[in-house]
């Protein structure tokens, strides 16, 4: 174990430790009564406290320190569950994860204005509760803690020595606390020269510490001394300031008054009798059915059941590495399984029965490292949970959100990838999807909305989808709009599907409104163009009054690629398999030249724009005439000159950008069987390229 | 001479790992559990290996069993006699006092430095 090891060890337990923090008080805001995220978080808290603390992290430790107490008294039912407690809340723990993201990147962790600053806010916050809990009004709230004045006397056993103990030690420690405004020694035991004993202590002292940390925390100095030792811990703030005792600045006004016999223990208790758990009250006043609550107890539960992972940290350079040479493992042995052919008979079965056997262990060694990369989607639909409780919140909408399949695992880099666009389509959902609580009253619906993450597996592609019950899409609007565009022919009729399709059209996605009813601004264009970079596909259903959900296809990796291997122009490409929808033969008469639109290929009919390799990647000339088109579908169709089909594989595709510049519609290098090289298409790329 | 081994409880991977880091480097060895329950378990092990163990250092606010149990459990094991030190936070001052009349030897506030740390185990490990 090596310091930088423990450092990380830290890194990763902060982070779940927020993560937890963040999770539990969005469960808890759509279950106030439940008790179990409480306990959760106060322990998450109580931990990050102690392990930031041991790290050195003092302000993460202060802070996290603050969040324990809240979370202890919400525990102990002293503080009722609010939605302004839980957004304050929430702050706390974005600064807390600012602090976090400050310390990884070896920065400080923030100024020590901004830690007062959050600390006022929450002494505000409280203050402002315990306002409410009391009846009466006229206590003016004390000023804000500031120094506080102890006196400390130590006179220690003169065998102090043997015990292992150092009073230099504590006093260092003391002096840690604050500043030792005042040290008085008392050097009257010391005896002659000659007869000090050098394994004795004569000498005691007196001092006043200046400090803000409270009087437990100078206690806790003497912890292993003070039974056997003499020490006397005065606080003589008093005397320093005169008038008001700083001390009671901690204390809440219900206190307080009680301490000063304005009202008794009884009066506390009846207001805090008053104040209800929001579920009840929001069951009371109608606004939520009591199913619901208990609905949302039983997907609380659910959530609950998700255990906390024990993990590593692996830097993903590592995990390619070996992902890499596992493939070119699979590549040497399939090297080796063509020498059979050389080889007399029976060495050849049993050769190939052992290589068989080897190809298996290689297989299954592929998918556990392929594995190393993956991510479940948790994290990834807690953040958006999050975003939509506060734009919820903004908009002063009502909105319930359901996920299920977080623990659906895809790979880490397609995970960034599609972060963006998903943040977009949930935006969309809360802004333009789900209605008003009065609107929806209005329309027959239960005031709140839902939104449904859903995260699923099928046929080896990876399945997200966001689901809302808004007003839906009104498709008259889509389509007029795109006539006005000049999209689409005025006269024309479209499917459905289509006409979903145009809400990613450039021209109509980043209009801001399509009609005030149904419009569904922030560049759907973007999202689509990302998630088809992914290797994904982007589908949209709808009802109008009903909801919306789109459905979003991703491949579970990007390192690893179904391809199509083709020669064209006497080179071997390689293509992504989940981009290509045909290969057609065309005759001769297929095949038009139309002024401003180039060469087209006709397919049964549709004409698509035809792409020559040779040209686009400046390869010298081609045949004059295709015997072969592949029909590739990026974000449009299109299709491309191929001389022939040599094979499929699953390739592992290198980056180029180490030994060239990045080249466009070029995705990057692989290794085929033969151990020759082959550059990978990008699809999307090569569009661009093309059609520009 | 064989290395004093210590057994520690927390379920904080970082004070685990600060512990380790701390304890290794004077010479002690090592044995970690991440809560109450483990603790036993991995004393249990140590009881059917015929293995002792000179020192536990258990955290107090743990999931599964915390450290208050896991000291009176500890109390009824053949271990009963091994030395107990409980990590504790300045709040923790009720917790401390539990943990004293459950039969914990001693205490250590967090955060502590090495020598802290070290000093406290000297006085129960000679």
């Amino acid at each position: 174990m090596k310091k930088s090891e423990l450092l990380d060890t830290y890194f990763a337990e902060a982070e779940e430790l927020l993560n937890t923090i963040e999770n539990q008080l969005l469960a808890l805001e759509s279950n106030p009564e439940a008790s179990e995220p409480i306990q959760e978080m106060f322990r998450s808290a109580h931990s990050l406290k102690s392990a930031s603390a041991m790290m050195g992290f003092m302000h993460t430790s202060k802070f996290s320190h603050s969040l324990e107490e809240v979370f202890d008294r919400l525990r102990k039912g002293e503080l009722p569950v609010t939605k302004n407690l839980i957004s304050l809340l929430l702050n706390f723990v974005d600064f807390l994860r600012m602090m976090h993201t400050n310390i990884t990147s070896g920065k400080p962790e923030c100024k020590a204005e901004e830690i007062s600053q959050m600390q006022a806010k929450l002494k505000r916050f409280l203050s402002e509760v315990s306002e409410k809990e009391s009846t009466k009004k006229f206590f003016i709230e004390p000023e804000r803690p500031s120094d506080s004045f102890f006196e400390i006397s130590m006179e220690f056993r003169d065998d102090i020595f043997n015990k292992g103990q150092d009073p230099l030690m504590l006093l260092l420690e003391l002096d840690e606390l604050g500043e030792i405004i005042k040290v008085v020694s008392d050097i009257s035991r010391l005896p002659d020269f000659d007869n000090i004993d050098m394994y004795k202590l004569y000498i005691s002292w007196r001092l006043v510490l200046k400090t803000r940390e409270p009087l437990s925390k100078i206690e806790d100095v003497f912890i292993f001394t003070r039974d056997e030792n003499d020490i006397e811990i005065k606080d003589i703030t008093r005397q320093f300031r005169d008038g008001v005792n700083l001390k009671d600045a901690d204390k809440f006004i219900g206190e307080l008054l009680l301490e000063q016999g304005i009202i008794s223990e009884g009066d506390i208790q009846s207001v805090i009798k008053e104040q209800k758990k929001t579920g009840k009250v929001l069951v009371e006043k109608g606004i939520v059915d009591k199913s619901e609550v208990e609905k949302i107890a039983e997907y609380q539960k659910k959530a609950r059941l998700v255990h906390r992972r024990s993990t590593i940290r692996i830097d993903l350079e590592k995990v390619d590495k070996v992902v890499g040479l596992v493939e070119e493992m699979a590549i040497a042995l399939m090297q080796i399984g063509e020498i059979t052919s050389e080889m007399e008979p029976s060495a050849k079965r049993r050769f190939e029965i052992m290589l068989k056997g080897l190809y298996k262990i290689c297989h299954q060694l592929e998918e556990q490292v392929m594995k190393m990369r993956m991510f479940p989607l948790e994290g990834t639909f807690y953040r958006l949970q999050r975003q939509i409780r506060d734009l919820a919140y903004e908009q002063k909408k009502q909105i319930r959100v359901v996920i299920s399949g977080e623990d659906t695992e895809l790979d880490k880099e397609v995970i960034e990838i599609i972060s963006d666009p998903l943040k977009h389509l949930v935006r969309n959902a809360v802004d333009h999807g789900i209605e008003l609580p009065s609107e929806r009253e209005r329309l027959g619906k239960p005031k709140g909305g839902t939104i449904w993450l859903k995260g699923y597996q099928k046929e080896g592609r990876i399945y997200i989808e966001i689901k809302d019950d808004g007003r839906g899409i009104d498709k008259e609007a889509v389509l007029k709009k795109a006539i006005e565009q000049g999209i689409v022919k005025p006269d024309s009729t479209l499917s459905d599907e289509e006409v979903y399709e145009l809400m990613f059209h450039p021209l109509i996605s980043t209009a801001k409104h399509v009609t005030s009813v149904s419009g569904r601004g922030v560049g759907l264009d973007v999202v689509k163009h990302n998630i088809t970079k992914a290797g994904g596909r982007i589908k949209v259903l709808s009802e109008v009054g009903r909801g919306t959900t789109f459905v979003i296809e991703l491949p579970l990796t990007l390192a690893i690629i179904e391809s199509t291997i083709i020669r064209a122009n006497g080179e071997v490409f390689t293509i992504p398999m989940n981009f290509i929808v045909e290969f057609f033969k065309p005759f001769p008469h297929h095949i038009r030249t139309i002024e401003e639109h180039g060469e087209l290929v006709n397919v049964r009919g549709e004409f698509l724009p035809l792409i020559r390799l040779n040209k686009v990647f400046m390869l010298g000339n081609g045949s004059p005439e295709p015997k072969l088109v592949a029909i590739l579908k990026g974000n449009k169709k299109f299709g491309v000159v191929v001389d022939e089909v040599l094979g499929e594989q699953r390739v592992l595709i290198k980056s180029l950008k180490e030994n060239l510049f990045n080249p466009k519609g070029i995705a990057g290098a692989t290794v085929l069987g033969d151990g020759s090289v082959s550059l990978v298409i990008d699809v999307t790329g090569l569009e661009e390229l093309a059609f520009g | 001479m064989q290395p004093k081994r210590i057994l520690i409880v927390d379920d904080s991977p970082t004070l685990r790992a600060s512990l380790r880091l701390c304890l290794e480097g004077a010479g002690y060895e090592v044995i970690e559990a991440e809560n109450g329950i483990d603790g036993l378990r991995k004393l249990n092990n140590l009881k059917r290996e015929g293995s002792r163990v000179s020192l536990i250092i258990s955290d107090i606010i743990m999931p599964k069993m915390d450290g208050i149990t896991f000291v009176k459990e500890v109390k009824k094991t053949p271990f009963c006699y091994t030395p107990i030190i409980i990590l504790t936070t300045e709040r923790d001052e009720t917790k401390r006092q539990e943990g004293r009349e459950a039969g914990a030897a001693g205490w250590l506030v967090k955060p502590f430095k090495p020598q802290q740390l070290l000093w406290t185990i000297k006085k129960f490990i000679r």
